[in-house]
């Protein structure tokens, strides 16, 4: 089991998904993510926004990959995929909504679960998580997710 | 809340709001329990103990519930999304040693 921290980030573009955290086409594995942090590096305004983690089926197209930091500088290369700036949404799950929290732009939200209640996703290629502003793309966001592989 | 299933913390202008969440045992995802109220009001306003699986559960899930008579946890969902695919995978390599593509 080892601990990676996937930084995901959306400069204004035009999609809904701040970043994308799925299995890998050829060998994926279960993966939990164990803390998020939500929040906006853009000047203080007041936006709002509906942040939702979902469960999605595709990774959709990333404007760039994000590579998995291992937490443990021992530990190898993660095999799961994470996405961010996405110019085409991954496919997501209709009523798998895992996470969903409003807040204003100025707000940052962390979240923690004790042991036992990480969000896991399946090992299965190209299915994991979303994380999306349905409501408002055009403002610069950033997603700090941490998840451990099992 | 008593043995809560993980802790939200929001940071604005306003101040910091601190609540306590739990992952609901059926499908998986993060209930946030309202702040300030008593814990058994907080608790019931957004679950109940599925009484079968005797895990917390969200109201969507508890609704789901009531109307198929079935429990399903998280964790079964998680291994029918794997066995599904690993379904597909196996049957197009069938398919494709069979010669159909």
């Amino acid at each position: 089991m080892a601990k990676y921290a996937v930084l995901a980030q959306r400069t204004a573009s035009s999609t809904l998904s701040v970043g994308a955290v799925t299995g890998a086409a050829s060998t994926p594995r279960r993966c939990k993510i164990y803390r998020l942090e939500f929040g906006s590096e853009a000047s203080p305004a007041d936006n709002a926004f509906l942040w939702q983690v979902q469960r999605c089926t595709t990774a959709g197209t990333a404007g760039s990959s994000v590579t998995p930091v291992a937490l443990d500088p021992a530990d190898p290369a993660a095999t799961t995929v994470a996405g961010q700036a996405h110019s085409v949404d991954p496919t997501v799950t209709a009523n798998l909504m895992l996470l969903t929290i409003p807040l204003n732009q100025r707000a940052t939200y962390q979240w923690q679960p004790a042991p036992g209640g990480e969000l896991v996703l399946p090992a299965t290629a190209s299915n994991g998580a979303a994380i999306r502003t349905p409501t408002s793309s055009a403002v610069a966001v950033t997603v700090t997710c941490y998840i451990d592989e099992q | 809340m008593y043995r809560p299933g993980g802790y939200a913390i929001i940071t604005g202008p306003a101040g910091v709001v601190e609540m306590d969440t739990f992952t609901c045992g059926h499908h998986g995802g993060v209930v946030h329990v309202p702040a300030g109220l008593a814990a058994t009001v907080a608790l019931e306003a957004v679950s109940s103990v599925c009484f079968m699986c005797r895990q917390r559960i969200c109201h969507a899930c508890e609704k789901e519930r009531q109307l198929t008579a079935r429990c399903v946890t998280a964790e079964q969902r998680i291994e029918a999304m794997e066995r599904v695919v690993e379904g597909d995978r196996n049957r197009q390599a069938l398919f494709k040693a069979a010669g159909i593509t």
